[in-house]
């Protein structure tokens, strides 16, 4: 099982990254919350910005939105909040937690391919036999994949949802399925497919809302954290951002 | 003065037991005061979830008293070099981090496995059914009941059975009459931990055999899911509560069934 073993790896790798996550504290550092769908884009854009600021320093910590927002809420100190799912966090705004903040980048969904699937285009996902990882529907990317489903024909739709044979709760997971060749396709995050190379993509027929990011200014944040923000949704950014799978408005 | 000196003792216990309750009367109280025990209750995802637990951590538990107990039996019988290091390899399971484990019957059972071909051939799929759910519990939860009737065994005198066998008693029959009723506590603590770490079991499972709902996702995976969701903590501890209250009240069937005459006079 030749082709088995790196991934392996990479997957403990994965696995152990997520749990080495804190750092030591540094009064002067800017603080980021950032979702974690960030932790391959984000590093690179902090070294862009530090180029153009010598000596500023970051303190960065990564989780799920949901989980970054009600330690915000419990009293976390950070100074910018990045995050995936505007209206889960509504309430952060509603607490007069933030000071400002602006839309950032679009994530969309597509489809992966396990490589020799039997598939050539996106009706052939609901030929009976195959099978497909979604995400559950309680996690953000199961839910755009069921917004999709409910947008396309509706025979197509079912006969994709007969095909689901798990609903991953992290999109990691759903891509592990075909990187390890269990699934013949999962529906992920573009950004996802871009970690994975040597994967088929297939584009979505229907066009559904992508998943928005935000940025947010937090309550008596660094003065600093401003400047940050605009450079992050800034024209410097805009390649780095879409190297890694985004979509960045106002941009091709 | 010189007994209550004596009894000073007691207050570490004391405090380690509380450690143990105290998170468990948090966890009851978070999901009293800020979840949703009553909406989980009636949902039909968490009676799926908590169906399929219950089933499949006792469809564990069996197979792996009907297959373990002659392991157990066998090694603890043998003086041979083999039987030792057989008895730590089925310890390993129980080191390996449960994603490690999922990862590793992949390697055997998946669909690029080295069994993968000649069970495709068999017409056999395991990976996202409810059989590598059970298969994944077997693998992390079943090492704790050989361990438990192995210990049993090997503490056992051979004598007794040798004294048996001259009085014309069939193996079986020996078995049955004279090792089974010596070595009870052990087989019967064994398995209460198994069905527990069975029922308990997260990372394997999700490796192995995904997380739909009605055919792999057990309750630890819906605890995941919820967690994920907009519900949050919130809805995860409520699962959890479930989950715990069922756990509770079938280790105390269990202790009872486990303890001839009763533990609890």
């Amino acid at each position: 099982m030749p082709t088995l073993r790196p991934r392996v790896v990479g997957f403990i790798f994965l696995v152990a990254t997520a749990i080495l996550g804190s750092g030591c504290r540094d009064d002067t550092a800017i603080r980021v919350f950032a979702a974690s769908s960030l932790q391959d884009v984000l590093p690179a854009i902090l070294d862009s910005y530090a180029e153009t600021d010598d000596g500023v320093t970051f303190e960065v910590q990564y989780g799920g939105s949901q989980a970054l927002a009600t330690q915000i809420e419990l009293g976390a100190e950070a100074d910018l909040f990045l995050y995936a799912n505007p209206q889960q966090v509504e309430r952060l705004t509603t607490q007069d937690l933030v000071s400002a903040q602006r839309p950032l980048v679009t994530n969309s969904l597509v489809v992966v391919l396990r490589s020799g699937a039997p598939i050539e285009t996106f009706a052939d996902l609901g030929r009976p036999g195959l099978r497909i990882a979604i995400g559950a529907p309680e996690v953000p990317v199961g839910a755009l994949t069921q917004r999709l489903l409910a947008a396309l024909d509706p025979a197509l739709a079912a006969a994709i949802r007969a095909n689901v044979v798990t609903e991953d709760p992290n999109v990691r997971v759903a891509l592990s399925r075909v990187d390890l060749g269990e699934a013949d396709a999962a529906f992920v995050y573009r950004t996802d497919a871009a970690t994975v190379s040597d994967l088929a993509i297939l584009d979505l027929p229907v066009a559904v809302a992508p998943n928005q990011y935000v940025g947010a200014v937090l309550r008596d944040a660094d003065p600093d954290a401003a400047v940050l923000l605009d450079f992050i949704a800034g024209p410097v950014a805009a390649p780095i951002w879409r190297s890694a799978g985004f979509a960045v408005p106002g941009t091709p | 003065m010189t007994a209550r000196g004596r009894n000073w003792w007691v207050i570490p216990p004391v405090l380690f037991g509380l450690f143990f309750l105290l998170p468990l009367v948090g966890l009851a109280w978070f999901a009293i005061t800020d979840g949703d025990v009553a909406a989980e209750l009636g949902s039909s995802t968490t009676w799926d979830a908590l169906r399929l637990s219950l089933l499949t951590a006792t469809f564990t538990l069996v197979l792996a008293v009907v297959l373990g107990t002659p392991l157990a039996y066998l090694l603890a019988a043998s003086e041979a070099g083999w039987a030792r290091l057989t008895a730590t390899l089925l310890d390993l399971p129980l080191v390996l981090p449960p994603v490690v484990s999922g990862i590793a019957l992949l390697t055997v059972f998946g669909r690029r496995g080295y069994l993968g071909d000649p069970l495709a051939e068999a017409g056999v799929t395991l990976s996202f059914t409810t059989a590598a759910v059970v298969l994944a519990q077997l693998f992390v939860a079943a090492p704790y009941y050989v361990r438990a009737a192995y210990a049993g065994f090997s503490a056992m005198d051979p004598r007794f059975e040798g004294v048996a066998y001259t009085l014309g008693l069939s193996r079986w029959r020996t078995f049955r009459s004279v090792t089974l009723p010596l070595v009870w506590p052990a087989l019967a603590g064994g398995a209460v931990l198994c069905w527990a770490r069975a029922l308990g079991e997260l990372g394997a499972t999700l490796l192995f055999a995904g997380s739909l709902p009605g055919r792999t996702q057990t309750m630890p995976l819906a605890i995941l899911s919820a967690f994920e969701s907009n519900a949050g903590l919130a809805g995860a501890v409520s699962i959890a509560v479930i989950l715990v209250g069922f756990a509770l009240v079938l280790m105390v069937l269990l202790h009872r069934l486990s303890t001839p005459g009763g533990a609890y006079r």
